[in-house]
């Protein structure tokens, strides 16, 4: 038995060491195999190709020991990090059923893989399980405080702000740290404390920039973080400048060519919203962005063209299951389109998720249904954190609800 | 060599690499916290879609159509009345079948465009699909109708964006959706 379990570990050492080292030789080749002459990259992310090779070499592993745990949890976090880089929605099924089976072989001193089921999770929305596997984490390893970090978040997103609070004080002294310092970032922001979650960013950016163990995408990912709250902040010229050095890391993220269209519409730039919009379409469709193209055509006078992207977005988002993203919902209500089936699945949402951002939604879908009464209940819980979102200070505004946080810093 | 003395050995360099992979896992550990722990609530959705790039030249126009291997693998063999397969493999005669049969390219005379292919390649969950047709008029009076995997996905989104040299412009498709004039401005 005890040799048997040598021999295995042997097979899976030799075939990852072997084939991380052919992985470091064989990346541009395998890269330029994969597509006809003149075709595109696999997507838009520089690394996604190495990607590809590493979960390929985890799968040698894997099938010299398929009982292992170390192989499924590496499969999981590459799943998930492909997803992040362009993947489609089968590298999310795929990393959760990695993690699941890992986690199934081995839950002591798995952590690592259970930390990677929850941001799956997140990823799906499915706060509830997510809390319950983050809890866990927690409960087992209560000194680390990424850990702790990590059921804040998922609080956060559930709308639960005392043990979010509560959680993200613990870790204030960790604040530093990269896996921690986006989260706690958010919480800042949400809460009304912009210059320290500003400050917060702009440390942790600079930090994942200087580092050789963080991921291009991921380190595009802060200046889109970056960016997208200084553009809430109407300081258009540094969110413009935050999008562009991702850009420079990542020219083809579809977040940050989506986020400049975003930029360009809060500058009243309609043939540039249109330029960077049809340029992240081309690389991943997000409805919100089809939305924004749809409102620019409009806006120039194009009606019927208008017209597609409204149409497309309705057919898009037509089958999504469970809550519409925030994004989408907004873009139908601000267009009296599905009003009632955005309210039905808005509510149903906040069953469990009581967050400010979704009692927003019910609020403005609420006020579009002609409930007012009952949109400007929904609008005081929207801003009871005071959260200085220029959207949010928008609705209520429309709605007649007086909101106190500052738009200014 | 005596049996005992191998198993030792074989022991001692099992040792050694439970070691070096202890170490791989700790990396790995680090790893996924700063790669994964960093990912904040991200925007996961199935969305349905294929994107296709036309580029016209002095010659004519390249066709590169980028889609899903699982959602075509499993279409183009049920549009050639097989099972899907497993491996998300395509035959190459039956993907030319059927993208003919939903990726057309109509001329000013409403003529069909005969798409000569160009190739075909798979990257892991991707297909590059790449038809070429030579076009002495350029794009001038082109239309294109694009109703791939739209027989499989109700809100299947088919995007086709035109370059005809430098000049830019996009298509979108549904189910059931009309051909598009492809000249900017036609």
């Amino acid at each position: 038995m005890k040799q048997n379990r040598v021999l295995r570990l042997i097979g899976v050492g030799a075939v990852v060491l072997t084939a991380c080292g052919l992985t470091l030789t064989q990346i541009p080749r395998a890269s330029a195999s994969a597509a006809p002459v003149g075709a595109p990259r696999v997507s838009g992310f520089s690394e996604r190709a190495e990607r590809d090779v590493q979960i390929r070499v985890w799968h040698q592993a894997l099938n010299a020991d398929p009982t292992s745990a170390i192989a499924t949890g590496q499969l999981a976090g590459l799943h998930l990090q492909r997803a992040r880089e362009g993947g489609g929605w089968d590298d999310y099924v795929k990393a959760e059923a990695f993690a699941r089976r890992s986690l199934g072989k081995r839950t002591q001193r798995n952590a690592a893989t259970a930390s990677t089921l929850v941001s799956i999770l997140l990823a799906q929305h499915r706060f509830t399980e997510a809390r319950s596997i983050a809890e866990d984490l927690v409960r087992n390893d209560p000194e680390t405080p990424q850990y702790r970090a990590t059921l804040a978040e998922v609080a956060m997103e559930l709308g639960d702000d005392v043990a979010a609070d509560s959680l993200f004080r613990s870790v204030w002294a960790d604040r530093a740290m990269l896996s921690i310092a986006p989260r706690l970032a958010r919480w800042l922001e949400l809460t009304n404390h912009v210059p320290e979650a500003r400050r917060l960013l702009i440390s942790a950016r600079d930090d994942a920039l200087a580092r050789r163990d963080v991921a291009t995408e991921t380190k595009a990912w802060f200046h889109l973080r970056l960016g997208d709250l200084e553009l809430r902040r109407g300081r258009t010229e540094a969110s413009a400048e935050s999008f562009t050095a991702g850009l420079a890391l990542e020219p083809d993220d579809p977040r940050l060519l989506a986020a400049m269209a975003r930029y360009s519409a809060a500058l009243g730039e309609w043939k540039n919203v249109i330029e960077w919009g049809e340029r992240a379409i081309g690389i991943q469709l997000d409805p919100a962005t089809l939305g924004l193209i749809g409102d620019a055509y409009e806006m120039l006078g194009q009606h019927n063209k208008a017209d597609e992207y409204f149409r497309t977005l309705e057919v898009a988002v037509s089958l999504q299951p469970g809550a519409y993203h925030r994004a989408w919902s907004l873009y139908l209500l601000d267009h009296g389109l599905q009003v009632s089936s955005v309210l039905q699945k808005a509510e149903e949402e906040l069953r469990e998720r009581k967050d400010v951002y979704g009692y927003d939604i019910v609020a403005w879908a609420l006020e579009k249904s002609g409930r007012h009464e009952d949109a400007k209940a929904a609008m005081r819980s929207a801003l009871r954190l005071q959260t200085p979102d220029p959207l949010l200070m928008r609705h209520a505004r429309l709605i007649g609800v007086s909101a106190t946080s500052a738009l200014t810093e | 060599m005596p049996s005992h003395k191998l198993m030792r050995r074989v022991s001692r360099a099992g040792r050694r690499l439970c070691t070096i992979l202890r170490g791989a896992a700790r990396t790995a550990f680090r790893a996924a916290l700063l790669l994964i722990g960093l990912a904040s609530v991200a925007d996961a959705h199935a969305i349905h879609t294929t994107v296709t790039q036309l580029t016209a030249d002095g010659t004519g126009v390249t066709v590169m159509i980028r889609a899903f291997a699982d959602d075509l693998s499993a279409t183009v063999a049920r549009h050639a009345g097989r099972p899907a397969p497993t491996d998300f493999s395509v035959r190459e005669p039956e993907l030319l079948t059927y993208v003919r049969a939903q990726f057309m390219i109509s001329d000013a005379t409403r003529g069909i465009v005969q798409l000569q292919s160009c190739g075909i390649r798979r990257a892991d969950d991707m297909y590059w699909v790449c038809f070429r047709a030579p076009l002495a008029r350029g794009l001038a009076g082109l239309a294109v109708r694009n109703q791939m995997l739209t027989e499989t996905h109700a809100d299947q989104i088919n995007i086709v964006q035109v370059d005809d040299r430098g000049s830019k412009r996009t298509l979108l498709f549904r189910k059931g959706s009309a051909p598009s004039t492809v000249a900017s401005g036609a």
